[in-house]
């Protein structure tokens, strides 16, 4: 048995460009979501459903992401994911993401979860108001001192307060099911691929 | 903005009652999983023992390998990043899980870590801790497990110390992924 040696996190995302997504314009100003640098940022991902989802594999599991779409008219992306259970329904999640179209920061998540098999549902998941002033992240301040913009200190304070979020009331509901960890692995992969959203959205 | 998955593992191990299989003579810690085939990075895991001096047995954890993201980067510079990590505790009739999640600003700095916990056959029995904000996270982590734990029967002395020890377990992981994160 020789292991991979193992690697190191890539300094920083780096955008690929297999196609990019229709830019959502609202008033003045608009939003766009890099799906290519998106579909990146999973590890080792392939294409899945003919070019409409990425799967990768986490632990001794898999996960299908599928293609980001804009809801027609709003700063709201809407992003499915399965976890992907051989011979059985898979799990599945659709989450419903706002974001401030003045500095691409993510205002609200919104979500279902609904477990294969049985079709059980968890109430529907609502993280309103992401609370941007969140005293995390050594203050915004410390941010900009780092050389960061206000707007994507903004920006980072909104999702660190949202991912913590989103995980706990995930894990409250999820973790009185089954105790299959593949399920109960799909709470963080669900907040992971919310991280790597945001960070692919950006202002015009 | 960097996670050093061999510097981890050597961490895990230089604490009290750690032993990380694989990690001395030359050996990173890290093997292949054995229930799969994948050749995936992410199909590695750590084992180890912890020895608890409280109850005399000898506990088996496994660690699979960490997921990261990094938040959105600002000129070129990420503005933080997340790490997130399954641990399993080995038992005869099916693994309790440990979920915890990592938190890290700019300066790869640690600013949160929360958890759950799904223990087998015993669903009314699991966990979940909050966001830990404090000053001191991985403590907070230790003292706010070990506070929910403590009362708890679970049925053998092996389970007992098995479980009770999950309070140092994660404090242990929290230690050992901030010392793998670096700008």
């Amino acid at each position: 048995m020789t292991p991979k040696a193992p690697t190191q996190v890539a300094d920083a995302e780096k955008p690929t460009s297999r196609h990019d997504f229709s830019p959502l314009t609202t008033n003045q100003m608009s939003l766009s979501l890099n799906i290519g640098q998106f579909q990146s940022l999973f590890p080792d991902a392939t294409s899945d459903k003919d070019g409409e989802a990425i799967k990768y594999t986490v632990e001794d599991s898999d996960y299908r992401i599928y293609n980001p779409t804009w809801q027609s008219g709003k700063p709201v992306l809407v992003v499915k994911m399965d976890h992907i259970r051989g011979g059985a329904t898979d799990d599945h999640v659709e989450l419903q993401i706002t974001f401030d179209t003045s500095n691409a920061s993510m205002v609200s998540i919104e979500g279902t979860w609904e477990a294969g098999n049985d079709g059980y549902q968890i109430p529907k998941v609502v993280i309103e108001a992401v609370d941007a002033s969140a005293e995390i992240l050594g203050a915004v301040g410390a941010l900009e001192t780092a050389g960061i913009s206000e707007a994507a200190a903004q920006s980072a304070v909104a999702v660190f307060d949202g991912f913590c979020k989103l995980f706990n009331t995930l894990s409250t509901l999820i973790v009185r099911m089954s105790d299959n960890g593949g399920r109960f692995y799909f709470t963080a992969v669900v907040c992971h691929t919310v991280n790597r959203l945001n960070s692919c959205v950006s202002v015009n | 903005m960097t996670f050093d998955y061999l510097k981890f593992a050597q961490s895990l191990d230089s604490y009290t009652g750690m032993d990380v299989k694989d990690e001395h003579n030359g050996q990173n810690g890290w093997i292949k999983w054995s229930h799969s085939d994948s050749d995936s990075v992410y199909n590695q895991v750590v084992e180890y023992t912890y020895d608890d001096k409280d109850s005399g047995e000898t506990l088996g954890y496994r660690t699979w390998y960490m997921e990261t993201s990094l938040m959105k980067s600002d000129n070129g510079k990420p503005t933080g990043m997340f790490v997130s990590v399954k641990i399993d505790y080995e038992r005869n009739t099916g693994d309790d899980h440990i979920i915890l999640i990592t938190g890290f600003d700019v300066n790869g700095y640690l600013q949160v870590a929360q958890a759950s916990i799904q223990f087998n056959g015993n669903s009314k029995d699991n966990l979940v801790i909050a966001p830990i904000r404090s000053s001191d996270i991985a403590l907070s982590m230790y003292n706010t497990i070990h506070d929910l734990q403590k009362d708890v029967d679970y049925g053998g002395p092996t389970d007992n110390a098995g479980r009770k020890s999950f309070a140092y377990i994660t404090q242990l992981h929290i230690y050992a992924i901030t010392s793998a994160v670096s700008v």
